[in-house]
């Protein structure tokens, strides 16, 4: 078929292999044949050859390029094995046929081929072109092939004879033999009948001149065949060469390949795992600002609820209520609307505190303070004292909200903690701070305790009337972190607690991003709070 | 003239140095080189006045409410003696001002140069001394910054006060090799105070069963006000106010027992007179006559009395003290907050039983004649339309009086809350004072409004003044009381006269058009003259952010309440 292809063009091949009924892609992929397809594709194909010999000879092209380099390992190989094995194998292809031994020697074999398929002369013709193209023993002329009996014509079986040695390699010496006989009896003749001794000798060396000539092509032939081989060889070892740099080149691109896979894996991982440091962190931040916040939503609560009770009071009092407490209620409700917003924010993993410095004036700081002072102890037996004293600065840069928050929570604890005496908070100031000392006369907290609060260590267990400050002092200092603020603390148990808040001035330049670790408390801690010794 | 700085300059970088943006005066030829380097400036504002005894009161109403020193100038002869009575009010009541006068030419004096006031003829310098903390003439180039830094010294420690610097012209113009130096390398804070009198007061305090505290105008000074309340707060202790520092605690707080002495009210005068009281504590008051209704010895019988002024001289000067606390007002009530919340700390509880006390009278019946609080007649009387102004004036309002009848009225039946302020020159009490100095506050007010509450003989007096107050487009609101007359002569001559119907040449021949007269000077303005009319005129001034004024036409026969008063010259009389 690849005959055909290559001499008769591909419409050819396609014309016959449809006359047996097959397509030119199942040439192509090698598929399986019937015998009645075979049959007819080669009765097709004989129509384009001129006689039997080459349509045989067409079964051998391409039949060792075919083979490849198998062929060189195959001359080593005794050729009667290699032949009666091929056939021998025949029944791998094809299941009605089989090939019996019948002798075999170095030089010869003779083969019985038997079919339970009537076969016709064209197969047979097929079968001999591809044994008759079968290397030969050390690439000597191809093999005489002998048919002695076929199937096609009506016989039992085929019977093959084939032979490895040529007749007429006998035949230089004996036509050398030959010729000095000749030689012999010219000179006999002119020497009338008494040649000298060494006359004799003339066919001798005639003969062995003609072996002399067959040995020299039989070492032509050889050295042709060598020097295939050896091209064939060399060629062989220049594409493993070639194949093995090849390996080599992929070997290499592999090793670059998986380096740089292992290094992208290895980036993909560490990215992973900042995503994940950032989420953890984030959801961190996120809890922490959301329960800082749900805690501070306590305390505009607060201011509301006693802005409520007191305002109840004027209304059974029948007077009006003040505006101050009117505007202080607004407050509250700006505020906590404010709070639920970054609430909000926080819920769906917004920024949560985007500080919004403006101008805050001190002059009326005090007022407001008192009044929501007043408002947390209502009902209580405190006294609640609030001035400004001239240290003050005029006004601060501070995010109002932030501001509104830590004042709060430092107040609602005051007033929480403190049942009965005074609470006094100075609006003062030291050179570049706002300072806010608040004092209280309450419960008072002891030194553990305010390390439990302030280390990190969680909020320390509710007391007996079920409130806990650990959450609104953390809350604060992280804001007093944010405004780039300090807390100082004194406190004593039983007596009292002492917060100074100092606020800068100036606006906080926000703090370049430390990554996306998670926020060191600790850290932040130490660098905000001072926890004053009580004497 | 070289590149050295000149006098002036330096002059003027001291002004700057104590957060000064306003100069007010005349300029004259004698100070020329001043005010000029003044407009000159771009950090300084002149602000013209119509008469030097406004650009005083103006400097005098910045420094007040702006709680900053005032600067006032004018330049020789005249323009230097208008001054004085500006700067007398200023002296009384321990406002801190600079006040600079023109002089001849060095060379001059003592020639008789126009305008001279030496001490050849007539020694301004010597004029001033007693109304200032220190007088003095610049008599080189050289001097001068020494001597302005004294007077700075002087104007701004210990009990403030105007002070006065002479300079001759020429000596501006002179170059002056001065080293700089900081405020607070000579102005040095006097904060000091004696603790264990600090601590001998607190324990009295904590100790006292009734214990009431007399503010005075020291307590404004000071900027104390916050820290009065706190303690009153803390003890509980009731708390009256001298007129003049009418306001410093809020007057609707339930501790307050309002005014004490001219124009009071009769809850601190029965409270401080009578027998319950156990310590009196005052704070900034001298304890004057028009406070202690004539020096009243039942103020002091039976009483601890502590008293705290910054002034050692008034400290015992009318009544024995018990605890004297000499120092800054606010710096020693901080101290005394801070002990007694340490006391409570420790369970030491004050022992005061103001707590169980009836509440002080909120209502109408604190007034006197409050009937008249409510009265429907007409002609208005003084004391409805003040009632209906109670709900009009804003609750940051800056309420100035001036002197006069109104003022009694004002002192009477105005309440003053918190968050308010009401300035009141009673220490000096110059007519005018009321009606000129809103303009120098509501220059630093920001954005508090400034309401005048003035009578009609003070505008006649220093009403030209709102032409300034027109032409810089200071937003104040005078609320021009009229009665045609001098009110508080009419009626305290009634009371005094043995024969007759008192002053009547104090009732004008011609009546006053106020609101005309402002119209004509470019202020908008209104005419109140019935009940129900000041509500609205006055929100309606105040909204125009720009000088306004309301003319409230009063009956001019309902007496101020000034009996206390009364009694007190007639006891000068009988002496």
């Amino acid at each position: 078929m690849r005959y055909i292809d290559d001499v008769h063009g591909r419409e050819a091949l396609a014309e016959a292999l449809s006359e047996a009924g097959l397509a030119l892609e199942d040439f192509e992929r090698g598929a399986w044949a019937s015998l009645a397809q075979v049959e007819l594709f080669l009765a097709r194909s004989r129509e384009l050859f001129s006689e039997d010999e080459s349509f045989k000879r067409a079964f051998g092209y391409h039949l060792a390029e075919t083979l490849g380099p198998v062929r060189y390992l195959a001359w080593a190989a005794s050729p009667s094995v290699l032949f009666t094995r091929g056939f021998q194998s025949i029944d791998t292809f094809s299941d009605f046929s089989r090939v019996e031994i019948v002798h075999s020697d170095r030089s010869s074999a003779s083969l019985h081929y038997f079919s339970t398929q009537p076969e016709s002369r064209l197969l047979c013709l097929s079968r001999q072109g591809q044994a008759a193209a079968l290397p030969t023993l050390w690439g000597l002329p191809p093999a005489v092939f002998i048919e002695r009996a076929c199937i096609a014509r009506g016989d039992d079986r085929c019977d093959y004879l084939i032979r490895w040695y040529e007749a007429r390699r006998w035949w230089p010496p004996v036509l050398g033999m030959g010729l000095g006989g000749a030689s012999l009896a010219a000179a006999w003749h002119l020497q009338a009948g008494d040649p000298s001794g060494g006359w004799l000798l003339l066919p001798v060396v005639f003969g062995l001149l003609g072996h002399v000539y067959e040995l020299r092509r039989t070492q032509r032939a050889h050295v042709a065949v060598a020097q295939e081989a050896s091209d064939a060889l060399r060629a062989l070892a220049r594409q493993e060469s070639d194949a093995r740099r090849e390996l080599w080149k992929m070997h290499e691109r592999q090793r670059q390949w998986s380096r740089l896979l292992e290094e992208q894996v290895a980036e993909r991982t560490a990215t992973m795992h900042r995503v994940v440091a950032t989420l953890d962190a984030r959801r961190r931040e996120q809890e922490v600002a959301m329960r800082g916040v749900s805690h501070d939503l306590r305390n505009p609560l607060a201011s509301l609820g006693a802005l409520s009770w007191q305002l109840r009071g004027c209304v059974e009092r029948g007077q009006p209520p003040p505006i101050e407490l009117l505007e202080d209620y607004e407050e509250g409700l700006t505020q906590l609307e404010r709070l639920v917003d970054e609430l909000v924010a926080s819920s769906r993993g917004e920024q949560l505190v985007s500080l919004r410095p403006v101008a805050l004036e001190i002059e009326d700081l005090p007022d407001k303070l008192r009044r929501r002072l007043s408002a947390l102890v209502y009902g209580k037996d405190v006294r609640v004292s609030v001035f400004k004293t001239r240290e003050a600065p005029e006004r601060i840069h501070v995010d109002p909200l932030l501001f509104d928050r830590v004042i709060d929570n430092l107040m609602t604890n005051a007033a929480k903690y403190t049942e009965r005496g005074s609470i006094l908070l100075e609006v003062g100031g030291t050179p570049g701070h706002l300072t806010l000392k608040l004092s209280d006369t309450g419960v008072g907290i002891d030194q553990q305790r305010i390390e439990q609060i302030f280390r990190g260590q969680g909020a320390p267990p509710r007391d007996a009337s079920g409130k806990s400050f650990g959450v609104g002092l953390s809350v604060v200092v992280q804001l007093m972190a944010q405004v780039g603020g300090r807390l100082e603390l004194m406190s004593k148990p039983e007596v009292g607690t002492t917060f100074w808040a100092h606020f800068p001035v100036d606006a906080a330049v926000p703090r370049d991003s430390e990554g996306p670790s998670p926020p060191d408390f600790d850290a932040v801690v130490r660098r905000v709070v001072n926890i004053r010794r009580v004497h | 003239m070289s590149d050295r700085e000149a006098v002036v300059d330096v002059f003027l970088r001291y002004l700057k140095a104590e957060r000064v943006r306003y100069v007010f005066g005349i300029p004259g030829g004698l100070l020329f080189p001043f005010f000029e380097a003044v407009e000159a400036d771009p950090e300084l504002e002149l602000i013209v006045t119509k008469h030097e005894e406004g650009a005083a009161f103006m400097a005098d109403g910045l420094a007040r409410v702006g709680r900053s020193l005032g600067v006032c100038a004018g330049t020789g002869g005249p323009g230097s003696t208008n001054l004085l009575t500006g700067v007398a009010c200023a002296f009384a009541d321990g406002v801190p001002m600079l006040v600079v006068t023109g002089q001849a030419a060095s060379h001059a004096l003592g020639k008789g140069a126009a305008q001279e006031t030496t001490r050849e003829d007539i020694d301004i310098v010597s004029m001033f001394r007693p109304v200032t903390k220190y007088s003095a003439m610049v008599t080189s180039a050289a001097s001068m910054a020494h001597h302005l830094r004294r007077a700075l010294r002087q104007a701004l420690t210990g009990r403030p006060g105007p002070v006065h610097l002479n300079v001759p012209v020429e000596i501006w113009e002179e170059p002056l090799d001065e080293e700089w130096l900081d405020p607070a390398t000579y102005r040095p804070q006097t904060r000091t105070f004696d603790r264990s009198q600090v601590q001998r007061a607190t324990h009295a305090l904590l100790g006292a069963r009734y214990p009431v505290l007399l503010a005075g105008s020291g307590v404004s000074v000071a900027g104390a006000q916050e820290h009065l309340r706190s303690l009153a707060e803390m003890l509980p202790a009731r708390v009256a106010t001298t007129p003049r520092a009418k306001g410093v605690f809020p007057e609707d707080s339930p501790l307050s027992l309002g005014v004490l002495g001219f124009a009071g009210h009769e809850e601190a005068r029965e409270t401080l007179l009578g027998d319950r009281v156990d310590l009196l504590f005052t704070v900034g008051a001298s304890l004057n006559e028009t406070t202690t209704m004539n020096w009243n010895p039942r103020l002091r019988e039976g009483r601890t009395l502590i008293q705290l002024d910054i002034d050692v001289d008034r400290i015992g000067r009318n009544y024995p003290v018990d605890v004297p606390l000499v120092g800054d007002a606010q710096t020693i009530l901080v101290e005394l907050v801070y002990h007694a919340h340490r006391a409570i700390r420790e369970n030491s509880a004050p022992a005061s039983l103001w707590g169980r006390e009836p509440a002080v009278a909120r209502d109408e019946q604190r007034y006197a004649d409050a009937e008249l609080r409510t009265s429907d007649r007409r002609p208005l009387t003084p004391q409805r339309w003040r009632a209906e102004l109670h709900d009009v004036i804003p609750d940051d309002a800056i309420v100035f009086s001036d002197i006069g009848g109104h003022m009694l009225f004002n002192v009477h039946h105005l309440c003053i809350r918190e968050r308010q302020q009401f300035v009141l020159n009673l220490g000096f009490g110059s007519m005018g004072h009321g009606t000129v100095a809103p303009i120098g506050a509501a220059l630093v007010a920001g954005n508090r409004p400034v309401i005048a509450i003035v009578g009609d003989a003070c505008f006649a007096m220093n009403g030209m003044e709102l032409l300034a107050a027109v032409e810089y487009r200071v937003p104040v609101v005078w609320i021009v009381e009229n009665n045609q007359m001098h009110g508080i002569t009419l009626h305290g001559s009634r009371m005094l006269a043995k024969r007759g119907d008192g002053l009547r040449g104090v009732v004008y021949r011609q009546p006053v058009d106020v609101a005309g007269m402002a119209r004509a000077m470019g202020l908008a303005s209104w005419t109140v003259d019935a009940p129900g009319g000041i509500g609205a005129a006055v929100r309606e001034a105040l909204a125009a952010r720009a000088p306004a004024l309301v003319e409230v036409r009063v009956d001019g026969e309902v007496p101020p309440p000034l009996g206390g008063r009364v009694k007190s010259l007639a006891g000068f009389i009988r002496r």
